[in-house]
């Protein structure tokens, strides 16, 4: 398994190449509670607005999010069909 | 009487901000949309020229450019294709010219149980809903790649494409190829920073989707399989798609985005 520090390249497991910026995640919740009409046709109590609550609350985890496979559901760069865990 | 203009001064920087956030802009990008005479594609056009981009919309026949001249202001361009024929979408591409957003709205229903299915309607609803938007993705990414600039594209699907439904195995068999990909896609266009995601809306309540759900014998129990108690308007969609377009999104790529009301969250509760 690759060992995931500071230093290593997030390009292996996630396809945009970079981890999350806390902006990123912001703009999303942001996104999420703007518009009543936006928010409420997101899958209510899905996982795409749970995992973002994870997100903002642990912003230097997005990157381990997105390899234990919440990375589909909170959208972190990529999907999980990924062959980084090798 | 401090307290009060502090006050005032709030609320009023409160409705500046809110209205300088009232949605992205894409000033100086072009963006193709194709289905852009009705429906979501139409309305995703609309809202796309209103904040700054330049659209080139591709409608299916001549009949609907005036449809689509009508409802967008300003100097946007619009392209007759058939998207079932892939001459017609590379031809698409190549009029389109060099394109930052890329929204595959154009699909057909294909209303029929799995036992009547034919072949033709099989073959006509994949080429025009699953291969039509591979084939002008490839087209739009290769153009993006070759210049070194960055993209975002979206692609229609549907709640049908991971859950079955009744009198929809064609049409929700080339939705669930739309899933996947997306997330092909995004696997492999990220490192150009190219992002693609999907919206999978519940019944949207176009022309087509209120005859298609106009029989109460199929809409209610439907409604009543949506926690919000509603279908959608196509203003849910294109909210959701101008938003995974947008910068807000830049770190999203590769997802489903259920704009359902709930459909698929509770899926178990179906009655």
């Amino acid at each position: 398994m690759t060992t995931l520090s500071k230093e290593a390249p997030p390009s292996r497991s996630i396809p945009l190449g970079r981890f999350a910026e806390v902006d990123d995640v912001a703009g999303t919740v942001l996104y999420l509670l703007s518009d009543p009409r936006s928010k409420v046709f997101f899958r209510s109590g899905g996982s795409i607005s749970v995992a973002f609550a994870i997100c903002s609350v642990l912003p230097t985890k997005v990157a381990l999010l997105a390899r234990s496979g919440l990375g589909e559901a909170c959208g972190v760069g990529g999907p999980p069909a990924l062959d980084a865990y090798s | 009487m401090m307290v009060a203009a502090l006050l005032a001064f709030a609320r009023a920087s409160s409705a500046l901000a809110r209205g300088a956030s009232a949605g992205p802009s894409f000033a100086g990008k072009t963006a193709l949309v194709t289905g852009a005479a009705s429906g979501i594609g139409l309305r995703c056009a609309q809202r796309l020229a209103e904040r700054g981009a330049r659209v080139v919309g591709v409608v299916s026949r001549e009949s609907r450019v005036q449809a689509f001249r009508e409802h967008l202001e300003g100097d946007h361009r619009c392209v007759v294709a058939d998207l079932s024929s892939v001459e017609d979408v590379r031809r698409c591409a190549e009029e389109a010219g060099d394109v930052d957003l890329l929204v595959n709205a154009a699909g057909v229903g294909a209303m029929a149980s799995f036992l009547d299915v034919e072949p033709e309607l099989f073959d006509k609803c994949m080429a025009v809903n699953c291969r039509a938007p591979l084939v002008l993705s490839q087209c739009i990414a290769r153009n993006m790649i070759r210049r070194g600039e960055q993209g975002a594209i979206v692609h229609v699907s549907s709640q049908s494409s991971s859950q079955a439904i009744r009198d929809r195995c064609a049409y929700s068999l080339t939705k669930a190829g739309v899933d996947y990909l997306t997330k092909s896609m995004a696997l492999e266009l990220g490192e150009y920073g190219i992002r693609t995601n999907c919206v999978n809306p519940t019944v949207v309540l176009t022309p087509l989707g209120e005859a298609a759900w106009a029989d109460p014998a199929k809409r209610e129990p439907m409604l009543r399989s949506i926690p919000l108690g509603r279908f959608a308007e196509v203003d849910d969609v294109a909210d959701t798609v101008l938003y995974l377009l947008s910068d807000s999104a830049a770190m999203v790529n590769g997802v489903c985005v259920p704009v359902d009301g709930g459909f698929l969250a509770a899926r178990a509760h179906l009655p």
